[in-house]
């Protein structure tokens, strides 16, 4: 039986079929009927990676553009389901990939934070246990009921980083999120990622900060083209990621 | 992941308050910016209602008695049918980008907008019942029949806003075809005339109509003061049933696939 803040991945893989990938008319899939199928062009975005993380464990996910990384974290997070393999993850899990998507501009801070954290899997009372403490972290608790649309680009990331990091959850899923706000909110930030650790939390972190992945995580997998190239120490991995040649062959994210 | 409709069904009712606050949203971002806000739903089918009057018992008079209360009797719960489809429509395509970003059942975007256009229907029946009691419609037990009603077409309603939201995100066409689409059906559904009106043999093709056994269900009490023919309440409680296994049978098959298209 596994316990709360594990993350164990068997070769997990992701494809998607290209031609697949827009919206179509029925127009044109009257006209397909009739037509030869056009040739299907497979990519697979992440094949063949395997994770295990015990609780309390710290990853970084390194890799170039378009390497995988988001989509292997999207896996973990239950959001994108694979098309090969499995994830198992034990515990409540809170990915943090842009988080301020999930804001409505016309709703009120307070309100945004009370739906954003259901979004996340929070009940109502939970949610609103936590707001006097979010807009405390955020430095924002004169704006709880002004309308998003009306905060600054910088005040929405730090309501939204702040509101994750209040957010009880055994397991931290992180996509380059902590460039947000100035230099002051970026360190509290990195403060409180590392308070979560030592709290005994599991993190998994997507960065191209390769200091930041060192100072915050032990381990790291390197991703080339949706496959892993090397997974240990992250000093390491880091090595090898400033080692890798310029100008990706692979494919876009 | 668990699978199968019962893990499915569990999922999201763990994620009722998430719904509610979604309903509470989609309510308030309705009648944003607007004085009366709220109000509005109340108001709306009271001038409604206050038109229809006048126009039915000065300009023209229809050879039906108490005219606007058959009419609106039924043409409330169609527009609650009409507009919850239309907005359901868009419900999982307008919130892509949250789908792509959060684990969330994304059942709950089409189930929040049927359940605030349903709020909204729910403010029109005090204005029904003011106008039975005005025009000395027979008051009777038969509005007890009333909730079982909303309840019924609630359920078809949220069936074809699962069905519609779902196919919408690979055909962006459906949300025109809806349009329609709606607008054909409201002809072809007894609201502004009754199946006895018509000649038999049209009025046997529409008796397959999947709505109109439903709307009979708010019709009978109120226009009439009568329970609906049992036969009736059959045709509404398969329909709704139809609805429902349909539109949710679609949309899960769907939904691991909307992550490429939203």
């Amino acid at each position: 039986m596994s316990s709360p803040g594990e993350i164990r991945a068997e070769s997990v893989g992701v494809r998607f079929r290209l031609t697949h990938e827009r919206p179509l008319t029925f127009k044109e899939a009257a006209v397909r009927l009739f037509r030869q199928p056009r040739s299907v062009e497979d990519l697979w975005a992440l094949r063949g990676v395997s994770v295990e993380l015990g609780p309390g464990e710290a990853l970084a996910l390194l890799g170039r553009n378009g390497s995988g990384k988001s989509t292997l974290l999207r896996v973990l997070g239950g959001i994108l389901d694979p098309t090969e393999g499995r994830a198992e993850v034990t515990g409540r899990v809170l990915p943090l990939i842009e988080i301020a998507a999930g804001f409505l501009p016309d709703l009120s801070a307070i309100e945004n934070v009370h739906l954003n954290a259901a979004l996340l899997g929070l009940t109502r009372r939970e949610a609103v246990e936590r707001s006097g403490p979010v807009f405390e972290f955020a430095e924002l608790a004169r704006f709880r009921d002004v309308p998003v649309r009306l905060l600054s680009s910088g005040m929405q990331a730090r309501l939204a980083f702040s509101l994750a990091v209040h957010l009880p959850a055994e397991i931290l899923l992180v996509d380059e999120v902590l460039a947000v706000g100035d230099l002051e909110f970026q360190a509290r930030c990195h403060e409180r990622i590392a308070a979560f650790r030592r709290e005994g939390r599991t993190l998994v972190l997507v960065t191209h900060d390769l200091e930041t992945a060192e100072r915050l995580c032990p381990r790291a997998l390197l991703l080339e083209g949706g496959r892993p190239v090397f997974s240990g120490p992250t000093r390491e991995a880091a090595a090898r990621a400033r080692s890798l040649p310029h100008a990706p062959p692979g494919p876009a994210a | 992941m668990p699978a199968g409709p019962l893990a499915e069904v569990a999922r999201l009712w763990s994620r009722r308050d998430l719904l509610s606050l979604l309903v509470a949203a989609d309510l308030k971002l309705r009648y944003k910016g607007s004085a009366l806000g709220f109000v509005w739903g109340l108001l709306n089918p009271l001038l409604l209602t206050g038109i229809f009057a006048l126009v039915f018992t000065h300009l023209l008079r229809p050879p039906v008695e108490r005219f606007p209360l058959f009419l609106l009797s039924a043409l409330f719960p169609w527009t609650f049918v009409a507009q919850a489809t239309v907005r359901a429509t868009q419900s999982v395509v307008q919130h892509g980008t949250l789908l792509r970003k959060v684990a969330v059942p994304a059942s709950v975007f089409p189930l929040a907008s049927s359940l605030s256009s349903l709020a909204n229907f729910a403010l029109s029946l005090p204005v029904l019942l003011g106008l039975a009691l005005l025009l000395r419609a027979p008051v009777t037990v038969a509005w007890l029949y009333l909730p079982v009603a909303g309840a019924l077409l609630f359920a078809f309603v949220a069936g074809v806003a699962l069905l519609v939201s779902a196919a919408n995100v690979f055909f962006r066409d459906v949300q025109h075809l809806v349009e329609v689409l709606l607008s054909m059906a409201f002809y072809l559904t007894p609201i502004i005339y009754s199946l006895e009106m018509l000649p038999p043999a049209i009025a046997g093709a529409l008796v397959w109509n999947p709505i109109a056994p439903l709307l009979l269900g708010f019709r009978d009490p109120l226009y009439a003061g009568a329970w609906p023919d049992p036969r009736d309440v059959a045709a509404a409680a398969a329909s709704a049933a139809a609805a429902l296994a349909v539109g949710w049978t679609f949309f899960q098959r769907c939904r691991p696939r909307f992550f490429l298209y939203v």
